[in-house]
């Protein structure tokens, strides 16, 4: 038995990742959690945040920003399925800060409550890939 | 017979729209490649999906759930997705025959909502019926769009102004098969598999939900929708392609033999003609003698 787990990361456009991976800790709507393998079978939702992956072997380690998902975990296979998710070195910085002052705006002006809503999770999503830019 | 210029008109105007079918057969050959190979990138993920959703109702058969039990049906929502364009064969008018079977059959409240022009204006005289048209996104579907078209159903669904969602929408088989298709979407009917063996079950009855069941549901199902409705948007726009693709290959080929026959007719009409011209200058020194 190899001491790894098997990571796929799936998002509507793309196959994002998958691969076998020392550890990977994912942002839950319960907090972040840590999974290692041999983890115990576990169906839970994702929030707008941030993924660390540790490779293992080769020591590299790995950030990515996702937006909103779940995560099942069976076999020793963890998907996540999510809306969108980038590499720390993909993100662009003047676009999440556009869409960030956007969000801002339509939150001061405060129209219709749907818009608040969206409007919301877009701040929420831009901060998050400003953050995760910003890590080292 | 007909003038052999009427004719060499009739065959230059054939051509003329033989070049028009051969373009948008082209055209649509390449959105087709393009459309097909979105459908595969996105398949992953729907299948993950429904995969998930699938197991979580297997395992907690015994839970309640407002998107899983069946209320009395009162409203029905349609969501029917067409083409905004027409020239693609029997693309439209299939979808469209298939809701008005749909919705004859039924004898709730039909509300709709309507995905490209053709449906739009279809349903345009029963408008009370229609609560949003969504035009422009059946060629290339985003997933925004899925959200935004989920969102306002799940809406519905919670202030019970609807009772069922189904989904109209025309199914890729194989590039020529094409087959609309009527789908339940809300409540969610999984059918369930044979039952998996005792070993296999009492396994997945260890798996944990966090928050919790009820939770997960909560969030996993819109999902199911959402992806669902990309899916059945991403599907339809290569069918649409594929059909419009068939229907021009037709065209052309029409036009070709159309072509084939004119040229035959003004050849013979020409022949004629100088044939006539022959025997009366034959004639005329024949006269003259």
């Amino acid at each position: 038995m190899s001491s790894k787990i098997h990571l796929e990361i799936v998002t509507p456009d793309k196959n994002f990742y998958s691969d076998d991976v020392q550890m990977f800790v994912i942002e839950t709507t319960e907090g972040e959690i840590g999974v290692l393998n041999d983890h115990e079978p576990l169906v839970t939702p994702v929030s707008t945040g941030h993924i660390w992956i540790d490779i293992g072997d080769s020591g590299k380690e790995k950030n990515a920003s996702c937006s909103k998902g779940f995560l099942t975990i069976s076999d020793n296979i963890a998907t996540v399925v999510v809306d969108s998710a980038e590499w720390q070195e993909e993100i662009d910085i003047e676009r999440a800060k556009k869409s960030k002052d956007r969000a801002k705006k339509l939150l001061d002006a405060r129209t219709e409550e749907i818009d608040v809503i969206r409007a919301k999770a877009s701040l929420k999503r831009a901060i998050n890939r400003i953050r995760i830019s910003d890590l080292e | 017979m007909a003038g052999a210029r009427d004719i060499k008109r009739k065959i230059k105007s054939v051509s003329n729209t033989r070049q028009i079918t051969k373009a948008m057969e082209l055209v649509s050959t390449s959105k087709l490649r393009k459309a097909k190979s979105k459908l595969d990138i996105t398949k992953p993920y729907f299948d993950t999906v429904l995969e998930t959703i699938k197991s979580v109702i297997q395992n907690e058969k015994s839970l309640k759930h407002r998107f899983l039990t069946k209320r009395e049906s009162k409203n029905t929502l349609y969501i029917v997705i067409t083409a905004d364009r027409g020239l693609c064969g029997g693309y439209n008018s299939n979808i469209l025959k298939e809701s008005v079977k749909q919705i004859a059959a039924d004898d709730t409240n039909v509300k709709l909502i309507t995905i490209g022009k053709q449906s739009k204006n279809f349903f345009k005289n029963s408008l009370n019926k229609t609560i949003k048209s969504y035009t422009h996104i059946s060629e290339s579907p985003e997933f925004s769009d899925a959200r935004q078209i989920a969102g306002i159903a799940l809406k519905m669904y919670d202030e019970e102004l609807i009772d069922e969602i189904k989904l109209i929408y025309t199914r890729m088989i194989s590039s020529l098969s094409l087959v609309a298709t009527t789908l339940t979407l809300l409540p969610v009917e999984v059918d369930m598999e044979k039952e998996k063996d005792a070993v296999n079950d009492e396994m997945k009855d260890l798996v944990s939900y966090e928050p919790s069941a009820e939770e997960v549901l909560d969030f996993i199902i819109p999902k199911y929708i959402e992806s669902v409705i990309y899916g059945a948007l991403i599907e339809s726009s290569a069918a649409e392609q594929s059909a419009r693709r068939i229907a021009m290959e037709n065209a052309s080929d029409n036009a070709d033999e159309m072509i084939d026959e004119l040229t035959l007719t003004y050849n013979k009409a020409r022949q004629s003609a100088i044939t006539q011209e022959i025997t009366e200058i034959v004639g005329g020194a024949e006269a003259l003698k």
